[in-house]
């Protein structure tokens, strides 16, 4: 039996604000997390099933979570609860985003659930693509370093400029052919984590933006994790499809 | 008589068992007027991804931890791969619970100086003001006359090389944002080369304010020649040229030069000690009872058998002469000075040793009373091995920086390490909130199931003397085996199979409290252990 239509119009609502979804349970009497003031408008709810969590909370199955300021709810106690973390303690406080009965199909829920976050995380690569200048199919035929940082100019976070020779072998948005010089941050420092750091041999999609500056020859530059993306011919078609 | 008490918790609460962060780079303040609560800070992402960033908080006196999301950050899109909203974080505590803070944000590349006043869990920090190319703000505050003052030493790129300044408020609680922030360029001399990363401040009730910075005099192709200096206030940075009233004698300028030209392992690329990039450690702390005695502690080098080097001074007349080393430590990192109201005293470092081929980072506190006259009381915290995994991709591993406070006649300090639960590499004790087997060497997440890879974590610290009257007997007893073991009974603490409570000096009831949250056997101890703390009291209170 497919979702009621009202069931994936809330998941649709409020799955891409909400981090943490979860089916649970109000436990009635329960005192909420020691780190909630008194006076606090809490409730405690047992963690049955995790829908949707980052890594770290995945194993909060049968955990108690505080809830912040609840909504106004139905009077069922077994619920989706959409939220967001607010502290993590002993147990986990949360704010409520929203909740709903749990389904008969909670399966599809479960599903359901997922295919949102993937949209939430192919909406955020379209709105990528579109901001960049060039987007090109290459293979790296090289890698050497253009910063100009010395003792004298450089921070703990400085970025460590290097460039990657790209012989292009299709230009997916914009017309850039033949080899194209793009720059990177090699640095190893915590302002810079995600960056991608392409190596002489990969072949992949890069994603160019500019950042204003001109470093080396280098006004494109790879900044985030998505800049470069695996190069399977079906990737290739997926990127293609969403710069349409 | 007093005894040393020595207290070891990893920060991780128990709901994030399962993280596996690379939480460095630690930061700590305790609320003066309440100071069972603490605040800390690492490089600890929202685990679920959202947008601000975590404190570290405690209402406990250190016992347990929450992480509470009070660090305003950029918004978080998960596939473009952020991890840390901000990075550089910088805490203190000001008067009525204020809390201050001075964080680089990440998206906008800004210095943000952020005030919670008072501080209270659930809310995010304002912003009271911001400034473009700052390094590594240093929040120190003092409250007197009144007033919080507030200074933030920060390394500003703004206009060329970096230069160290501080932006300072000389009432920064109530004031609408900027909160009367101004900024102050620190070095005078010439030529202006730069001024690495770490600009310290610390000031004293009485108006003096000391900055120490390390300004750079020459670029050599292995390391870089610096100087050391100190500036001083002597009125909170109120007038119109402030920090300008210690005069190096040599040279007529403000800022008197601790040291000069000695050699610093500041490269491009950096240099590295172990895992840890080195090259600009800095610490000062004021005596709290008398201005003019003041301690600065960097570390320089490269030397034969050391990469890195600490030294610490001492200066007894405000900063216009200095002692030789007190103390030297080869191959160490993160200086941190404090000073206690009874003068105690503490250094706060990370040692890198080789044994049996494993390197090996080991956290001491040295303490001392007399100003390393005689050898100070050296306290290893942690003794964890260096392992690869931990360090899978960023720097830095541990940290450019860890933390010491004081309070009364306590310390208090913040250090990340390689958290694998084994009780060897904790020679004072650790307690862990997350799930922890030290038999098995082995973490857990929340489910108690599923094995967690080791990792860095940040620990806290807390080293405090109490009267030996008060410490009579009743440790580690036991009663039907480990579940019913007694941690220990401190005059302000009871700890039992994970429990604990705070007795509070002479308060009866603490012991009754916990009897209505333990099962029946511990129940039955905690009965026993009730009568034998009455018994104790009436003692004590015999004999006075």
């Amino acid at each position: 039996m497919a979702l009621p239509s009202a069931v994936r119009a809330v998941v649709r609502r409020l799955g891409p604000e909400a981090p943490f979804i979860f089916t649970g349970h109000v436990e009635e009497g329960a005192a909420p997390s020691s780190f909630v003031p008194p006076s606090a408008n809490a409730i405690v709810v047992r963690v049955e099933r995790v829908l949707r969590a980052a890594p770290a909370l995945q194993g909060q199955s049968g955990q108690l979570v505080t809830i912040l300021n609840p909504a106004p709810g139905s009077a069922a106690r077994r619920q989706v609860f959409f939220v967001k973390p607010a502290f993590y303690g002993e147990t986990i406080g949360v704010r409520e985003l929203g909740r709903m009965n749990v389904p008969d199909e909670i399966e599809d829920l479960h599903t359901l659930v997922g295919e949102v976050a993937e949209e939430t995380r192919t909406e955020a690569l379209r709105a990528h693509l579109a901001s960049a200048e060039a987007v090109v199919h290459a293979r790296v035929v090289g890698a050497h370093r253009v910063s100009e940082t010395t003792a004298a100019t450089a921070s703990e976070h400085d970025p460590d400029w290097w460039a990657a020779r790209l012989n292009v072998l299709a230009a997916l948005k914009g017309d850039h052919k033949g080899e194209l010089l793009v720059r990177y941050p090699n640095s190893r420092d915590v302002k810079w984590i995600g960056a991608p750091r392409p190596r002489e041999g990969d072949d992949a999609v890069f994603l160019l933006h500019r950042d204003g500056l001109h470093v080396g020859g280098a006004a494109l530059v790879l900044l985030h994790a998505i800049d470069m993306l695996p190069a399977s011919a079906q990737d290739i078609r997926r990127i293609r499809g969403l710069m349409q | 008589m007093s005894k040393r008490y020595v207290r070891v918790v990893n920060m991780i609460p128990k709901s994030l068992s399962g993280e596996t962060n690379q939480d460095s780079e630690p930061q700590i303040t305790i609320d003066p007027e309440h100071p069972s609560t603490i605040v800390g800070t690492a490089f600890t992402p929202d685990p679920a991804g959202g947008p601000d960033g975590p404190l570290y908080v405690s209402h406990d006196n250190g016992h347990t931890w929450t992480l509470d999301l009070a660090i305003p950050g950029e918004a978080f899109v998960p596939s473009i791969g952020q991890i840390l909203p901000t990075f550089d974080q910088s805490v203190r505590f000001g008067h009525g619970s204020a809390l201050y803070a001075g964080i680089l944000r990440t998206n906008s590349n800004t210095m943000d100086i952020l005030r919670s006043a008072p501080f209270t869990s659930g809310g995010v920090m304002a912003v009271v003001t911001n400034r473009n190319s700052i390094d590594q703000p240093y929040v120190a505050t003092k409250h007197a006359n009144g007033r919080d003052r507030v200074f933030v030493g920060n390394n500003d790129a703004s206009s060329g090389p970096y230069r160290g300044s501080v932006d300072h408020s000389p009432d920064a609680r109530t004031a609408p944002p900027p909160a009367g922030f101004v900024q102050t360029a620190l070095d005078p001399r010439v030529p202006f080369l730069r001024e690495l990363p770490p600009i310290r401040c610390a000031a004293h009730r009485d108006g003096t304010v000391y900055a120490a910075y390390i300004p750079a005099r020459s670029f050599a192709a292995t390391n870089t020649l610096c100087d050391v200096v100190v500036a001083r206030d002597d009125n909170f940075a109120t007038g119109a040229s402030p920090f300008i009233d210690l005069i190096d004698p040599g040279d007529g300028l403000a800022g008197l030069r601790v040291r000069q030209s000695a050699p610093f392992p500041w490269t491009s690329p950096f240099t590295y000690l172990g895992f840890e990039r080195i090259g600009s450690n800095l610490s000062i702390a004021v005596e709290p009872e008398h201005s003019r005695e003041v301690y600065l502690a960097w570390g320089e080098g490269p030397f034969a058998g050391s990469a890195q080097t600490l030294r610490v001074r001492r200066s007894n007349d405000h900063g216009a002469t200095w002692s030789g080393d007190l103390v030297t430590i080869a191959n160490a990192i993160n200086p941190a000075l404090a000073v206690t109201e009874d003068h105690k005293v503490g250094l706060l470092y990370q040692e890198f040793v080789t044994v049996s081929g494993v390197n090996r980072w080991r956290t001491h506190i040295q303490v001392t009373h007399d100003a390393w006259k005689t050898p100070a009381e050296d306290i290893l915290l942690a003794d964890t091995p260096e392992d690869p995994a931990t360090y899978p991709l960023w720097d830095p591993h541990l940290g450019d920086y860890i933390d010491l406070q004081a309070h009364g006649r306590d310390f208090y300090g913040i250090f990340s390490t390689n958290n694998t639960p084994d009780r060897a590499n904790f020679p004072q004790g650790v307690r862990y909130q997350r799930n922890a087997d030290f038999t098995g060497k082995q973490l857990y997440d929340v489910s108690g199931v599923t094995p967690v890879a080791a990792s860095i974590d940040p620990f806290f610290a807390h080293i405090y003397w109490r009267d030996e009257e008060r410490e009579e007997g009743l440790e580690e007893r036991e009663e039907r085996g480990e579940r019913l073991r007694i941690k220990s009974l401190r005059y302000e603490r009871l700890e039992i199979d994970g429990l604990s409570i705070d007795l509070d000096g002479d308060d009866e009831d603490g012991p009754v409290a916990l009897l209505e949250h333990v099962d029946s056997g511990l129940r039955h101890l905690a009965r026993r252990l009730e009568a034998e703390l009455r018994e104790r009291r009436k003692r004590r209170r015999d004999k006075h």
